[in-house]
């Protein structure tokens, strides 16, 4: 690892040791035992005989975080499991990946107005996969571990704007492996504000796709034929009043 | 060592009840009504209600104890079984902000937990129990009860900084 | 069930008793200069039964005071349910007991069909008696695999949730879900069985039936390291049960025969025949005999129902809005782990006042903190599988 990093471009050699340890590295990912709640019940089906996790290197799960690569949130984060949950993954070692499951992990869900549930692990933690559903079918949840491994496999070693960067830096710019204890109390009093000099984790990603999907991925099947001829409708009033409004505003802008 | 379970027919036996609780105590209400006793008392005397139906009537599990705020009074419900068809549920109201009422797991033990979570709840102080915590909420510092009507949760309301 | 010379040679294999900890000794430990030593089972731990905190403190192996800390699935169920509309807050009680999904929904059900006089047509409540009977297969198998697993066994915990995976295809195919069912609604059932429905439960059952013994009975129930680890563990009495306020399977354990469905009838359970399971001895191994007798039970009572099934309607004609008198509503069901309340409130809106379930998780909880002392470390981990929690049950 640390020889790559002399070098400052990727070229062939980074190139190949990336393609290496990323397979390496999507294929053998152990989870940390996180089931929170009925999500858990649905992660351990997945891990199960029927729907198989072990065939995608992933049925290991392990009971100690240092051993594990990859964190599932199974299930609603209260606040008060938002401490541990925030010690349970700095305690990770890195390479170190987060798959939200379910939509108490995303975002709240049902339970979005209760006082002492976290309105997503994405608060506390940095996320790198979401997987809707309530509670995601297994499939659901193997599709998320196969987005999790492409995602690994477009890692690089070298070539970020500066050099990949430990996760707790302090202001001085020493790495910290713990935040201070007062930190994760803080979390569980519900004071959001981490350390100023701290710099938060830039894991999450959005996709950087130009324009929108393709159109297979936004269409909706089949709509019913009364809703479809006000559908239609609308596009031609909008159409129609779209190429009303062009016309003044290509007068004013030749004006 | 066996527990013997009360037999017999149900009518005659929710009769026995309830003739037993006006016996023993002063009751503000008290009737059967489908096949539930019910009794309504002073919170003073709520010990000795469920004293009477534990030594003299033999009831033996208390299922549960609930309570609702009624904006300027609780009103309380502990529902015993028979665990042979025979039910009965003795009420209870606390007037005040902050209620006290005597507890009860020295006779029903299993209200050790019910009368933890009353308190989180709703703050009801249980005179005499052995352990009275917080069950659900932090225990060091979250200083409201939440199920209290005066306690409104939104998605806007973000807790004290973070939810 | 067990041969006499394999009984035999279980028994002599339990380590020299209890009672032999060095908490019965307290002569040396002033002489050895020993002290008690705190320790925090945190609320992640490798058991399945979820997030609970065991605060204990341990002489040498041996446990002295254990102290549940409870709250970190705490989702405040009650209180989001006096947001809700009536029939909105019965997704909330699918994810209070998640193994029992059907039983919760269904004494919330019946605590609204109470308040509100309602008459559930017959053929909604056989509906209804099915459900809970295969939803308790479906929790009482994947029990028995938890209870193996945190042993150490692997295999049982495959093959239950083999089990377990075939009871959720047979839900889907009924109400469209693997796990959030979302079907019994307030004066029935949401919609009837689809055609052919019966058949492929009848042939699932007697299936089951059959390989039942081979899975889950001669993998297990013999097995020395089994009964080494089970027998004589989490000892109860019939009295400290009821003192405690067990109820189900840890309570019937212990020999006290106390079936809601038997005792407080519901629903078409007045129609079926079946048995209500006990055993005498009150240890983790008792519990384990109790689950497995229970499935049995299940069965028959699953295969009565397909036999005598009712015609008719599936919803009682209740309007769109649901707007109950003001009153108060009592519902209880037999759930897996035991007896499941629900206490409704209501004054005259379409929002429920208050709504309070009694789940049989949270009570029998109390179990660790008086039986736990006086057990080694490793005899939580059985004891946790007598009481068979679940996590959404015992937070709300």
């Amino acid at each position: 690892m640390g020889v790559m990093q002399q070098f400052e471009e990727p070229n062939i050699l980074t190139t190949t040791t990336d393609r290496l340890f990323n397979w390496a590295r999507k294929n053998s990912l152990w989870p940390l035992q996180f089931g929170l709640a009925c999500c858990a019940i649905e992660m351990m089906s997945t891990g199960m005989a029927h729907n198989d996790l072990d065939r995608f290197g992933a049925g290991f799960f392990v009971a100690s975080p240092r051993q594990a690569d990859v964190m599932i949130v199974s299930g609603t984060v209260s606040t008060k499991m938002a401490e541990r949950m925030t010690r349970l993954y700095e305690q990770m070692a890195e390479p170190k990946w987060v798959i939200a499951m379910g939509a108490c992990a995303i975002s709240g869900g049902p339970f979005l107005e209760g006082y002492s549930v976290l309105m997503g692990a994405d608060r506390v933690i940095p996320v790198d996969v979401y997987v809707p559903g309530c509670p995601p079918r297994p499939e659901a949840l193997i599709f998320g571990i196969m987005t999790l491994q492409k995602k690994i496999e477009r890692e690089r070693q070298v070539g970020y704007e500066k050099k990949p960067r430990p996760a707790l830096v302090d202001e001085e710019g020493n790495v910290m492996e713990y935040l201070p204890e007062r930190e994760y109390r803080n979390i569980s009093e519900g004071k959001a504000a981490r350390l100023p000099g701290i710099r938060p984790l830039k894991r999450t990603y959005v996709f950087e796709r130009k324009g929108m999907p393709p159109k297979s991925m936004t269409d909706v099947g089949w709509i019913p034929p009364e809703a479809k001829k006000k559908l239609r409708a609308q596009e031609k009033a909008r159409k129609a009043a779209d190429q009303g409004k062009d016309a003044p505003a290509g007068d004013g802008e030749g004006a | 060592m066996t527990v013997s379970l009360p037999e017999g027919d149900l009518q005659e036996r929710l009769e026995r009840y309830l003739e037993g609780f006006r016996e023993h105590a002063e009751l503000q209400e008290s009737g059967i009504e489908e096949d539930v006793v019910r009794v309504v008392v002073e919170p003073e005397l709520v010990p000795r209600v469920l004293t009477v139906a534990r030594d003299v009537l033999g009831i033996m599990h208390l299922s549960f104890i609930t309570v609702v705020d009624r904006r300027g009074h609780f009103d309380l419900t502990y529902e015993l079984l028979d665990l042979r068809g025979g039910r009965v549920r003795v009420k209870t109201t606390l007037e005040g902000e902050e209620p006290v009422i005597e507890s009860v797991t020295g006779i029903y033990p299993t209200a050790n937990w019910h009368e933890r979570e009353a308190y989180d709840m709703f703050g009801i102080a249980f005179r005499g129990h052995p352990d009275l915590r917080r069950v659900y909420t932090w225990q060091d510092h979250f200083d409201h009860h939440p199920l209290l009507k005066s306690f409104e949760i939104s998605t806007k309301r973000t807790f004290e900084g973070l939810r | 069930m067990l041969k006499e010379e394999e009984r035999r040679r279980a028994e002599t294999v339990v380590p020299g008793g209890r009672e032999s900890g060095r908490l019965a000794r307290p002569d040396i430990r002033d002489e050895f200069g020993l002290e008690t030593m705190d320790m925090n089972m945190g609320p992640q731990h490798p058991s399945m039964h979820g997030l609970l905190r065991l605060v204990l403190e341990l002489d040498g192996e041996t446990v002295v005071r254990c102290d549940p800390v409870m709250g970190y699935l705490h989702r405040c169920q009650e209180k989001i349910a006096e947001n809700r509309l009536y029939p909105a807050v019965i997704p909330l009680t699918d994810r209070l007991d998640y193994l029992a999904n059907i039983h919760n929904e269904h004494g919330y059900c019946m605590a609204v069909e109470d308040l509100m006089d309602v008459e559930v047509p017959p053929r909604a409540e056989a509906i209804r008696v099915l459900m809970s009977e295969l939803m308790r297969l479906a929790s009482h198998i994947p029990s028995i695999g938890f209870l193996l697993l945190e042993l150490g066994a692997f295999s049982p915990i495959l093959y239950a949730f083999r089990e377990r995976e075939r009871i959720q295809d047979i839900f889907e195919a009924i109400t469209g879900a693997r796990m959030m069912f979302h079907y019994i609604r307030i004066g029935g059932v949401k919609a009837d069985l689809p055609e052919g429905m019966e058949e492929r439960i009848w042939n699932y059952i007697e299936s089951l039936e059959a390989s039942f013994k081979r899975d889950f009975i001669d993998l297990i129930e013999g097995n020395e390291i089994f009964v080494a680890r089970t027998r004589g563990v989490g000892k109860l009495t019939q009295q400290k049960a009821l003192e405690i306020g067990l109820t189900g399977p840890p309570l019937r354990c212990t020999g006290v025969d106390f079936d809601v469905r038997r005792d407080y009838p519901y629903s078409w359970y007045p129609n079926v025949e079946f048995d209500v399971v006990t055993d005498e001895a009150g240890d983790v191994e008792a519990s384990y005999r109790v689950r497995v007798k229970e499935c049995y039970q299940s069965m028959r009572i699953i295969k009565q129902v397909l036999e005598k099934m009712p015609e008719g309607e599936v919803m009682a004609d209740l309007g769109r809005r649901l707007r109950p008198p003001e009153g108060e509503g009592f519902g209880r069901v037999e759930g897996p782990r035991g007896e499941f309340a629900v206490h409704v409130v209501s004054d005259g809106t379409d929002v429920p006042y208050r709504v309070h379930y009694r789940d049989p998780s949270f009570v029998n909880m109390q179990m660790l903190q008086e039986i736990v002392p006086g057990h080694y470390l490793p005899d939580i981990m059985p004891i946790m599988g007598l009481i068979d929690p679940v996590s959404g049950g015992w937070d709300k």
